[in-house]
């Protein structure tokens, strides 16, 4: 539906990822820092 | 500051020079926020003073934009372009990360060789601008020597400043090397958490709604690492909240950070995030300034250090003033309209309007009338913090009453002029 298009726009969007795996890349520090 | 308020026309204050306004001011409460939070001295976790810290952000972060346009204007905003709370929520995550990189970078190598490390955020945030949303794309070879140099003299002067507080008893500790590279993965979250920050407002979204849903991703995430990694349930963040007296304190800083990242979102919107984060980055002169004058901490500082201070603060100003007479020229202002149009035909969103809400104009005739439950927001607020503040507890610390007076006089001048050019060439849109 409605949202599921939202989201199919959403991770078709290249700059998405870009946040996303600096994110992961974050909390991967974060366990090996702990 | 002054300069640029001159320039103003009667209703005809450019956007750069909004902008400008808006990434000083936000310099100015950003620096003033960890105020509060060097009274909380007592030996708590950090994890626990930044979910007490997050808690006062949550409460404040509903109260602005509930009493400036009425969570009717802001719930509308966001539905409209709903792909953008996905965004804002991965903002508020970045940033709960970059926090507690943070505490570990400040245990392990202390906060003078942090805070120049992670400041260097402002250089990813030039990067991310130019490769994803084509800023400084056509400018002249001046504007960019002007933005590049004074981002970088900025990062300098942080430097500057940070060893200034450096002092010989200032040891690294055993993880240096952990301490450094969490400081450097801090510097990337917060370079790249402006990437969702630039991303909403080409789409035309107003700052008030962004923060709205970028404080729950917040909150969340450092409730989740809380949980995660500061022992779960046992967390002294969770004792911290019934002690009486210190509460109010982190809450406070979280207030004034409220203030400076509002300001901070709307320079984001008017200047890019090239030139806004810089600008914001000031902070750390003002943070200086409380700490060194009201705290004193640059009591015992020698003459080595004292002129590391003037060197900074003045490389840091300069910085600044060159970043704000980097005035984007049409052609890098039609770079800008192309990235425009990517979120709109990606989107679905309405180009001539977003444009018009990019120069700060309503695009719609959308309610701004308050509801009851508004002012019950507005109420509840206010309640806690008036709640916590009759409890507060000043700690026996020496503070000087006169620089308190003056850098608070310099904290509402600030909020007056960003406050008043906001509403006036904007209606905070």
């Amino acid at each position: 539906m409605g949202l599921s298009r939202e989201a199919r726009k959403i991770v078709g969007d290249s700059h998405f990822w870009v946040p996303f795996f600096v994110l992961l890349l974050g909390i991967a520090l974060l366990v090996a820092l702990s | 500051m002054g300069s640029v308020v001159k320039g103003m026309e009667k209703k005809g204050l450019s956007l750069h020079a909004l902008g400008v306004i808006c990434g000083l001011t936000a310099g100015v409460w950003l620096g003033a926020a960890e105020a509060p939070t060097k009274l909380v001295t007592a030996g708590y976790s950090p994890f626990a003073i930044s979910l007490c810290m997050v808690a006062g952000v949550f409460t404040a972060r509903w109260t602005f934009p509930t009493l400036l346009k009425g969570t009717g204007y802001v719930f509308t905003d966001l539905w409209e372009r709903k792909h953008l709370i996905v965004w804002a929520l991965l903002a508020g995550a970045l940033w709960a990360v970059a926090n507690t990189l943070t505490v570990f970078a400040i245990r392990d190598v202390g906060l003078a060789v942090a805070f120049p490390l992670w400041n260097m955020n402002s250089l990813i945030g030039l990067i991310w601008g130019r490769v994803l949303f084509c800023e400084l794309k056509g400018a002249s070879a001046k504007n960019i020597g002007k933005v590049v140099v004074g981002a970088v003299a900025i990062v300098v002067a942080a430097v500057l400043l940070g060893f200034s507080t450096l002092h010989g008893g200032t040891a690294m500790g055993s993880h240096a090397l952990s301490g450094i590279i969490a400081a450097i993965g801090a510097s990337l979250m917060w370079g790249t958490m402006y990437v969702p920050y630039r991303k909403a407002y080409l789409s035309g979204m107003n700052p008030l709604s962004f923060v709205t849903a970028f404080t729950v991703g917040e909150l969340g995430t450092v409730l989740a690492l809380t949980l995660a990694l500061d022992g779960g349930t046992h967390s002294s963040a969770f004792q911290l909240l019934h002690v009486r007296g210190a509460v109010f304190w982190l809450f406070l800083g979280g207030f004034m950070w409220v203030i400076g990242d509002l300001f901070q979102q709307f320079a984001t919107k008017y200047l890019g995030i090239g030139r806004g984060i810089p600008l914001s980055n000031t902070n750390q002169l003002w943070g200086l300034a409380w700490g060194a004058l009201v705290f004193g901490e640059l009591a015992s500082a020698d003459r080595a250090h004292k002129l590391l201070v003037v060197a900074g603060s003045i490389v840091m100003i300069l910085g600044a003033l060159a970043i704000s007479t980097a005035v984007a020229s049409a052609r890098e202002e039609s770079s800008t309209n192309e990235a425009v149009l990517r979120e709109c035909n990606r989107y679905g969103l309405d180009y001539n309007a977003t444009i018009a809400s990019m120069g700060g104009d309503e695009f719609s005739d959308r309610s701004q009338r308050k509801r009851w439950w508004d002012y019950a927001i507005l109420a509840a607020a206010t309640g806690v913090f008036l709640w916590l503040g009759i409890r507060a507890v000043v700690p026996p610390l020496q503070m000087d009453g006169r620089w308190i007076a003056v850098l608070g006089l310099v904290l509402v001048v600030s909020l007056a002029v960003g406050t008043w050019s906001l509403w006036r060439r904007t209606r905070f849109s």
